[in-house]
């Protein structure tokens, strides 16, 4: 009984500070070689299927095809978009992609355009050869709407761009992909125009949260495949590149860190679970 | 005249684009004009916005009843605001490489020096430094909130209190675990799987539950069109005469 009455006394203090101690043992330990090695090998047996369906797509694309690519989020969710991106990127120029870079949020624009030139440069790309940047496209649903049927009207930045591969391309249908990085509603929008309306392909990754919403876009086939949070940057990362322990990136050391919280939080519910029957028991034996 | 004509924007805007849906040969040339209004438009609202914005933080900043710390956070807010206005339109936004700011320690002295020492320089350092030194670490510290709030938030709502409730505990249980390794790591240990559970739930389940909100909202927002195309919903003209 003395335990169900120190439970009782767990506050939101308590939980914050026990939450702040997981998180940096989580970091601290993230990098060690052992731990490394346990993740990577149960995410190896656990890909996800949406991950692995958008991958294979990704990878059935022909050199030369041109894709676009939009990083609709901002600094705050960069943990978990931007090993997505890293990693499209890098499937992309691995296979002579074209790439068209551009983002719907004014924040995501720096991102996608410094993260892009970054991974060209891994690869030997040139700008304006190999990929060019679109910079941050005004106009949310309008502009996507716009795409389907002018897509150098809709990203002014590439309208007088002499890259080659962008002479063939009129509209969104052209592009062999359209892969939207979404934390906001951006990706749906491009199911329901540019897909629905405009027969592209769409395809790609979000936060965890909002992965949950985009199954019944997948299972009805609007949406090819998905990389939802860092579970999917994980999956994705282990596709592209199947690394080492030792050449893992941020994605996979940080689902020690997810793995410790989720573990915490089901630790905390069932803490709470006891003392609310523990009462509730009490209650009925009066 | 002043609600009839906003009216008649709204309903033949409205036309126009639902006509271009089946019809798109007859009235391309129109939406794109309309299309391309809604983007200018859309780019006014950020002058409205920050207008707004520098009102409302001057107000209270001059409001003799604020808080000083309130006072002190509404002048911080103006003051980068104007500085990140004037560094963009100087520098410009773009930038080539990510730069961070990086605390140098020199030890050779009784007291330790620290210095500050841009990491990477590239052809727009201010911006690059507003960026990624202090709104991105800014924004992320922000977000990252979220964790301590969800994990005292799930202690204090997930009660298993009916039969409802239990389910919902058992399946956000276990969709949680399965999310991350180690929930396979310790069901494993009974010889059990537990993502392709939580798989199942996230895409069967959760697949179903979705798709029935998708298609009540979708309903929902087909009458509220058609409330602004008849008029019969005037709430977008303002409350004032």
């Amino acid at each position: 009984m003395i335990i169900i009455q120190l439970l009782k006394r767990i506050t939101r203090r308590t939980i914050f500070l026990i939450v702040g101690i997981f998180i940096s043992l989580g970091i601290i330990f993230s990098d060690v070689e052992w731990v490394k090695r346990v993740n990577l090998e149960i995410l190896r047996r656990t890909i996800t299927p949406a991950s692995k369906q958008a991958y294979d797509f990704i990878e059935s694309l022909p050199a030369g095809t041109t894709v676009l690519v939009s990083a609709d989020y901002g600094p705050s969710t960069r943990v978990e978009a931007d090993p997505i991106l890293e990693n499209f990127l890098k499937q992309c120029f691995r296979k002579d992609i074209n790439v068209i870079a551009i983002s719907l949020w004014p924040d995501g624009a720096p991102i996608v355009a410094t993260k892009t030139r970054q991974i060209a440069k891994m690869y030997n790309k040139q700008e304006d050869v190999d990929f060019v940047i679109g910079g941050y496209v005004v106009g949310g649903g309008v502009a996507i709407e716009k795409m389907g049927v002018d897509l150098k009207s809709a990203i002014p930045l590439i309208a007088d761009n002499p890259a080659p591969f962008l002479k063939d391309i009129k509209t969104a249908n052209d592009l062999g992909l359209v892969f939207a990085i979404a934390a906001g509603d951006t990706l749906v929008f491009y199911i329901r125009i540019l897909k629905s309306r405009y027969g592209a392909n769409v395809s790609g990754g979000c936060t965890a949260v909002m992965a949950a919403e985009m199954y019944p876009y997948i299972l009805s086939g609007q949406l090819i495949g998905l990389f939802g949070g860092l579970k999917g940057a994980a999956d994705y990362e282990i596709l592209v590149s199947n690394p080492e322990p030792d050449q893992v990136s941020e994605a996979v050391k940080y689902m020690l860190t997810q793995s410790l919280i989720h573990s915490l939080i089901i630790i905390f519910i069932i803490i709470a679970n006891i003392v609310f029957l523990y009462d509730r028991m009490k209650i009925k034996s009066k | 005249m002043k609600r009839e004509i906003p009216l008649l924007i709204t309903a033949i805007t409205g036309l126009i684009i639902i006509i271009n849906y089946f019809l798109p040969e007859i009235t391309g040339g129109v939406t794109q004009v309309v299309r391309t209004w809604n983007i200018i438009i859309s780019s006014f609202a950020i002058i409205l916005g920050i207008l707004n914005l520098v009102i409302v933080s001057l107000r209270k900043t001059l409001e003799p009843i604020t808080h000083l710390d309130d006072r002190i956070a509404n002048i911080v807010l103006i003051l980068s605001l104007i500085a990140t206005i004037i560094v963009g339109m100087i520098y410009g936004v773009n930038s080539q490489t990510e730069t961070s700011l990086r605390f140098i320690t020199d030890n050779r002295y009784a007291l330790p020096i620290i210095s500050i020492e841009l990491s990477s320089f590239d052809n727009n350092p201010f911006t690059s430094v507003i960026f990624y030194s202090i709104y991105n670490p800014l924004s992320a510290a922000m977000f990252s909130l979220l964790a301590f709030f969800i994990a005292s938030a799930s202690y204090r709502a997930f009660r298993a209190r009916n039969l409802e409730a239990t389910l919902l505990l058992f399946a956000a249980s276990i969709v949680i675990l399965g999310r991350v390794p180690v929930g396979d790591l310790i069901f494993g240990l009974v010889g059990l799987k537990i993502s392709p559970i939580s798989e199942y739930i996230t895409a069967v389940i959760n697949a179903a539950g979705q798709r029935a909100i998708m298609i009540a909202v979708g309903i929902g927002t087909i009458i509220i069109s058609l409330k602004l195309l008849f008029g019969i919903e005037r709430s977008h003209l303002g409350k004032g005469e």
